[in-house]
């Protein structure tokens, strides 16, 4: 359970880190444009926090099950949070995924 | 054909996905709700209780001393064990006519439950048939034919908006609700469609594949002369006899006992692991009685199941399922989700509402499109009734549901069909008010409405306080779950309220 809390968390802070990687939403969140060299760390730490939420399910579940539910449900479900917090709350939504300007 | 692929596209997402969207909303929204029929049922009847009830034996006694009495004559009996969803024993026989009667009776005292409800079941039967039964109609199953056409549009629809939408990855996680208004219903049309678009269009394959054979029929007439037993033999189990074409039962002569059977089964199906035990042409030479394994731990719709003769209780054979059959029942079973627990249960129930949440921005963003500054086109008047009856007048008819099914008195005849109608009833009120207001009024309206049901009905029949008194966690949560839609609806109609921005109120001006 605590296993899967925490992978859920780092799909949360890996989808934030791809949606921060983008101009828009780093505008939305901290009011300044996204530098190249910060992009591209940002979307390296997102694809490892991903990696590594996948890595964590798929192990506290089993293969099959572990792959079909991270794709389907965690992945859209957790994207769709990332989504209305930039909309509503976009600073929160950073800090949450422990991303500071 | 439009001048580009891409317009062509365009054309046919909005047009198709327009006409079946008014009905995928509703077949999509109690999908979500039918992924907890057992917790419907269970929340509506509050003669059932929590409690775990683990003496099989008793209640299998329990359901057979009830038959015995009620049905001695019938050709088939199903006897349901209680489970942790459902904590009732279910006993349901058919007679010579073919026609099933279903009673609830408590484990432990054998007493029945008066009250008659389709409970959960009516949102599974509108999810997939829009409530037409096959019984109903003599053309044949309608309501499966028209669900499956809309199962067919949604994933023409998904494929043509991936070739709409040009920038899938880019616009990933963008949602401006400041922006114009045509604008952010498109933005949160995009997000629900592509973050959780492989559960769309598995959610929708996997659906129209559990029925697959119904949807040409011509397979089945021109290779099985028409006869679906026939087919079923051959594409299910070489055993399948539908109770039409069974012989006459034989002499009467007493069957053996059920709980010794059962644990006959459970031996091989593991501890606890039997569903449910049906009787052929039970007291008769003849009688068979088979057990079925539960659903709940594996990803599969056809169970193994094994038969018995009834009069001494030897094995008769462990059904074979096909191989063909084994796969369609694995797709099938991803769909219906009885395995994986209240956690899976969960995230089928939220990404499914985001499906109906992108029908619904999709309608509002059909007609925000088309109420452009010189004023919209006549026909988008009949449009926008339909959406706001389709989309907020079918939430209401939900919520009516359950208010009739916490008013209606329990020993009233012919109890179950009540709610139903109240459903249906309500909708078709919804339309009428729907085509009488303006729109905005109407969405404003019918989402105030909605919240209010949705508000006050934990609390009908006095029952809200006692969940929490008795501690009774799934009541509970269903009683939240309606207060989250309620704020959901109420923030809906301060949204709206606000929405009538710059384009609506040029178009306003001029005209």
């Amino acid at each position: 359970m605590m296993l899967q809390l925490f992978s859920l968390y780092m799909t949360y802070t890996g989808l934030s880190s791809f949606a921060l990687a983008m101009d828009k939403h780093h505008v939305q969140a901290f009011g300044e444009r996204v530098g190249p060299g910060r992009t591209r760390w940002l979307r390296l730490s997102g694809s490892i926090l991903l990696l590594m939420a996948l890595g964590l399910w798929v192990w506290s579940l089993d293969v099959a099950m572990g792959l079909v539910s991270w794709l389907l449900w965690v992945l859209p479900i957790m994207g769709l949070i990332v989504a209305a917090g930039l909309a509503f709350v976009p600073r929160f939504t950073a800090t949450v995924a422990c991303r500071r300007p | 054909m439009k001048r580009t692929f891409t317009l062509s596209m365009a054309w046919l997402h909005s047009w198709a996905g327009l006409f079946f969207a008014w009905l995928l909303f509703g077949i999509l929204f109690t999908g979500a709700i039918a992924v907890f029929h057992a917790e419907v049922t269970y929340w509506v009847t509050p003669e059932m209780r929590g409690q775990v009830h683990d003496d099989r034996d008793k209640a299998i006694e329990v359901g057979r001393a009830y038959l015995e009495e009620h049905a001695p004559d019938a050709r088939l009996w199903r006897l349901t064990l209680p489970s942790e969803r459902e904590p009732v024993v279910k006993v349901y026989w058919r007679d010579e006519k073919g026609n099933g009667t279903t009673r609830r009776l408590q484990p432990d005292t054998g007493e029945t439950i008066q009250r008659e409800t389709r409970g959960g079941g009516f949102f599974i039967d509108y999810h997939y048939m829009i409530n037409l039964s096959r019984k109903d109609i003599a053309l044949g199953p309608v309501g499966l034919w028209i669900v499956g056409m809309a199962g067919i549009v949604m994933l023409v629809a998904c494929i043509s908006g991936i070739v709409v939408h040009k920038r899938i990855f880019r616009d990933l996680f963008l949602f401006r609700p400041g922006a114009s208004r045509h604008r952010s219903w498109l933005d949160a049309h995009n997000v629900l469609s592509v973050l959780p678009l492989p559960f769309h269009i598995i959610i929708v394959y996997t659906g129209l594949v559990t029925l697959y054979w119904l949807y040409v029929p011509a397979g089945i007439n021109s290779l099985y002369a028409g006869s679906e037993d026939a087919f079923r033999r051959e594409a299910i189990s070489q055993h399948y006899v539908s109770l039409l074409d069974a012989p006459p039962p034989g002499p009467p002569a007493p069957m053996m006992s059920l709980p010794a059977i059962n644990r006959q089964a459970e031996a091989q199906f593991g501890a606890g692991k039997t569903a449910y035990l049906t009787m052929r042409d039970p007291n008769r030479a003849n009688a068979m009685v088979e057990a079925f394994r539960t659903r709940a731990d594996r990803v599969t719709q056809q169970v193994e199941q094994i038969a018995y003769r009834g009069i001494d209780g030897r094995q008769i054979r462990i059904v074979e399922h096909s191989t063909a059959t084994k796969i369609q029942s694995f797709v099938a079973a991803i769909h219906f989700v009885e395995w994986g627990g209240a956690v899976i249960r969960w995230a089928y129930f939220l990404v499914g509402l985001a499906a109906a949440a992108m029908v619904a921005t999709g309608l509002v963003v059909f007609t925000a499109k088309r109420e452009t500054k010189r004023g919209a086109p006549p026909w988008l008047r009949l449009v926008q009734a339909v959406n706001v009856a389709s989309v907020a007048g079918l939430c209401i008819a939900c919520a009516v549901f359950f208010w009739a099914e916490r008013l209606t008195p329990a020993d009233l005849p012919a109890r179950a069909g009540v709610p139903v109608k109240f459903f249906f009833l309500s909708w078709l009120a919804c339309l009428a008010h729907a085509a009488l207001r303006p729109p905005h009024c109407a969405w404003r309206e019918q989402f105030a409405l909605a919240a209010f049901l949705c508000f006050a009905a934990p609390m009908l029949g006095g029952q809200g306080w006692l969940h929490l008194i008795s501690w009774d966690t799934t009541r509970l949560f269903f009683d939240l779950t309606f207060w989250i839609f309620g704020a959901v609806f109420a923030f809906l109609f301060f949204k709206v309220k606000g929405t009538p921005t710059r384009s609506v109120h040029r178009h306003e001006l001029v005209a």
